[in-house]
């Protein structure tokens, strides 16, 4: 916002290296378009929805409002983005979001059996989900430490299985159903139990290792 | 007396055991994640709500509550020891609180904050305990014309006193009560731009858009960012101050109260204005100014005391008149409609358990803060030195997996990845976020009430400006928004929230 009112634009500076010098790239400009967007989706979903009339306002009357709106907000931005530029657009980052949503999408088709065509996952509650997700989500910093990782997924598998199915009763795939067959005669939450224990002693064991090699804080 | 009544029911409600408990657990997890850069209070209570639902309403909302204030009490901390605002509100605490580290003072600057605070607390407790009764009052006499409008001035409110551009924020409102249009409409059954897709025939789920667009948007935004900590290595040296700092201290402490109290009350960064507010007072109170930025104890004891009085008193629009003044009084809304509860002047009667209990439950939750800051700070210093390459796969981890409790969906797992990046590129193309859960909350509200006041008026429009409350609050409505874009007053805006950054 602190440009100066007299020039506002200065393509040079406003512009991220190696852009072309692009005016339009700012955040005006493309903040309109994405409201344009927005609005024009919204108003093709709403389909035939009846706006109403004053007195019986129907189901499409507040959403098309809002659209409309929007719209001439979006409209607004995109003009004055084209006339009198804007804040350049800070650069938008591929490599971590990319990672997180990776790692969302893991957890989510491994939780428990999903089929995706003619293929079903298999369904490894959150036993084996809980640790993919933090090993993949991993990735999203440049440099990592998979011992740190391993105790991080293993510890914090144990706690959201304590918390959220043990303590909490929340319906959750804890682990794959087909474990229940080789504890004969114990029910579910004792397998929870017995599961997190396990993960918390290989959570101990890879920190003692960890003590022992001297690892930085 | 009554209120003495009321505060009596509202005591007996928090002293039990479980809730007690749970006051406790909110304010340990507040000063956590206050302490903690790069965790707000706003990811936090989206990444946790789903763990409330198998609660009580009031216990919940007394764990979401101390979630809330107890990240004042830890912001201050790293403000002080690592020059780092743990939260917004502590940025201020930074000049002095920092400075008084360096010179050894650590400790003193630690136990004045959470004395103010505490005193703040204590203050901002009866203040809300006072404005509860007559508040609901008035409100009660609002139909649903005067409600659209009360709304109506709360998001222009909100949307003007938030820092960054009124235009942009006025179109987040509006997406917000886009989004909250979509499912099925309540009047008619009609489904409403769900595209044929069963996960959203009941409407976008409130805590998928909100553990999205702040929990996983904050991962992706912290990504980009290498820290730095620089914690202070000296001691603490001692935490209680003498006679002379308390003397010293005891009015900034004060005004910083009141301030904040006031400030809070407002819509939009309220809670944040305060500490600024007190700073700028106690600076040009001073005998001698230039002592301020190095050390000085009334620029820790001021905006300290109001960060706190200002957190409290922002739950009086919410907890009255059911309209939440910013992005977290908007996730307690959430929860509570969650629970069943209609926010609004109502709760005050129907559920006067949870009104009174998380009234008292604030006060024995600052006096726990006292406690759990003071002797423990050695404890919440060391969690300074986990890395942000931990902490984000177990937010990630935690919001999958509580976010896939609540409706056993997949689809909402792969939602908060959406609404997350969503979060993120709006963010990076200049719009801020917190505008659009509050219209998102506020927005089938609205319709509601715009729609039953129009059916009332027998759809004349006059209606809004005919009845006096109703024309009061437009007007003032439209005065504000008027007075935000004029170029002088903008200009002027835009310098205090420079300021403010």
């Amino acid at each position: 916002m602190s440009q100066d009112p007299v020039q506002p634009i200065q393509p040079e500076t406003l512009s991220p290296a190696g852009n072309g010098g692009s005016r339009l790239l700012n955040q005006n400009f493309i903040g309109g378009l994405c409201l344009l967007g927005l609005a024009g989706g919204a108003l093709l979903a709403m389909g035939d929805l009846s706006s109403g009339t004053l007195r019986a306002m129907g189901p499409g009357g507040m959403p098309r409002g809002m659209a409309w709106l929007i719209a001439v907000i979006g409209t607004g931005m995109v003009v004055t983005g084209i006339f009198r530029g804007g804040e350049p657009i800070p650069r938008i980052a591929l490599r971590g979001p990319c990672i997180i949503m990776l790692a969302l999408i893991v957890f989510a088709l491994t939780i428990r059996p999903t089929p995706i065509g003619s293929f079903t996952t298999p369904g490894i509650g959150i036993v084996g989900a809980g640790p993919l997700a933090v090993l993949i989500a991993g990735f999203a910093e440049r440099e990592r430490d998979w011992l740190d990782l391993a105790i991080l997924a293993a510890a914090l598998t144990a706690f959201c299985i304590l918390l959220f199915g043990y303590l909490l009763n929340l319906p959750m795939p804890a682990f794959p159903v087909s474990w229940l067959k080789y504890f004969p005669g114990w029910n579910q939450r004792q397998v929870m139990l017995l599961v997190s224990g396990v993960l918390l002693v290989v959570a101990l064991a890879l920190f003692l290792v960890r003590l022992r090699r001297g690892g930085n804080a | 007396m009554e209120l003495i009544q009321n505060l009596g029911l509202g005591f007996a409600v928090a002293l039990s055991l479980q809730n007690l408990g749970l006051c406790l657990l909110g304010c340990l997890v507040g000063t956590l994640i206050g302490v903690l850069p790069g965790v707000g209070p706003i990811a936090t209570i989206a990444m946790l709500l789903p763990i409330t639902f198998g609660l009580d309403p009031a216990g919940a909302l007394i764990m979401l509550a101390g979630i809330y204030y107890g990240a004042q009490y830890g912001g201050s901390t790293t403000a002080i020891l690592v020059n780092i605002p743990g939260e917004a509100t502590a940025v201020v605490t930074t000049l002095d609180g920092h400075a008084m580290a360096r010179r050894g003072r650590a400790g003193i600057a630690l136990g004045i904050a959470a004395i103010g605070s505490f005193f703040a607390g204590t203050v901002a407790t009866l203040i809300i305990a006072a404005l509860g009764r007559p508040l609901t009052e008035l409100a009660m006499l609002f139909r649903p014309a005067e409600y659209f409008s009360l709304m109506l001035m709360g998001l222009v409110l909100a949307v003007v006193l938030a820092s960054g551009s009124v235009i942009r924020a006025i179109a987040m409102v509006m997406v917000g009560v886009l989004l909250s249009c979509v499912g099925t409409d309540i009047e008619t059954g009609e489904a409403r731009m769900t595209l044929g897709w069963f996960s959203i025939a009941d409407g976008i789920d409130f805590s998928v858009l909100a553990m999205g667009i702040f929990g996983i948007a904050e991962i992706l935004r912290n990504l980009e960012v290498t820290e730095a900590r620089d914690v202070v290595r000296a001691r603490i040296g001692r935490l209680l101050p003498g006679r002379e700092e308390l003397g010293q201290s005891a009015k900034p402490i004060m005004r910083g109260t009141v301030l904040g109290a006031i400030l809070g009350l407002l819509p939009g960064n309220g809670a944040v204005l305060g500490p600024f507010a007190s700073y700028a007072v106690e600076k040009r109170l001073a005998k001698d100014p230039s002592r301020f930025g190095k050390g000085a104890i009334e620029g820790v004891a001021g905006p300290e005391s109001a960060n706190n009085a200002g957190a409290q008193t922002s739950f009086i629009p919410m907890l009255t008149l059911g309209i939440p003044p910013n992005a977290v009084m908007a996730l307690m809304v959430g929860a509570m409609t969650i629970f069943g509860i209609v926010p609004g002047p109502q709760v005050i009667t129907a559920h006067p358990q949870l009104f009174w209990g998380m009234i008292a439950s604030m006060w024995l939750g600052n006096l726990m803060l006292l406690l759990i800051n003071l002797p423990l700070v050695g404890v919440w210093v060391r969690l300074l030195k986990v890395p942000y390459r931990l902490m984000y796969p177990t937010i990630l981890v935690f919001c999958s997996v509580g976010i896939y409790s609540i409706n056993s969906q997949i689809t909402d797992v792969l939602f908060i990845g959406f609404f997350g990046y969503v979060g993120y590129v709006l963010v990076k193309v200049g719009f801020e976020p917190a505008p659009l859960l509050l219209g998102f909350v506020l927005g089938s509200l609205m319709e509601e009430n715009l729609r039953r006041a129009l059916v009332l008026s027998r759809g004349d429009p006059s209606v809004f400006v005919t009845s006096p409350i109703s024309a009061v609050l437009l007007f003032i409505s439209a005065g504000v928004l008027v007075l935000a874009l004029l170029p002088s007053v903008r200009r002027e805006r835009d310098e205090v929230f420079a300021e403010a950054d």
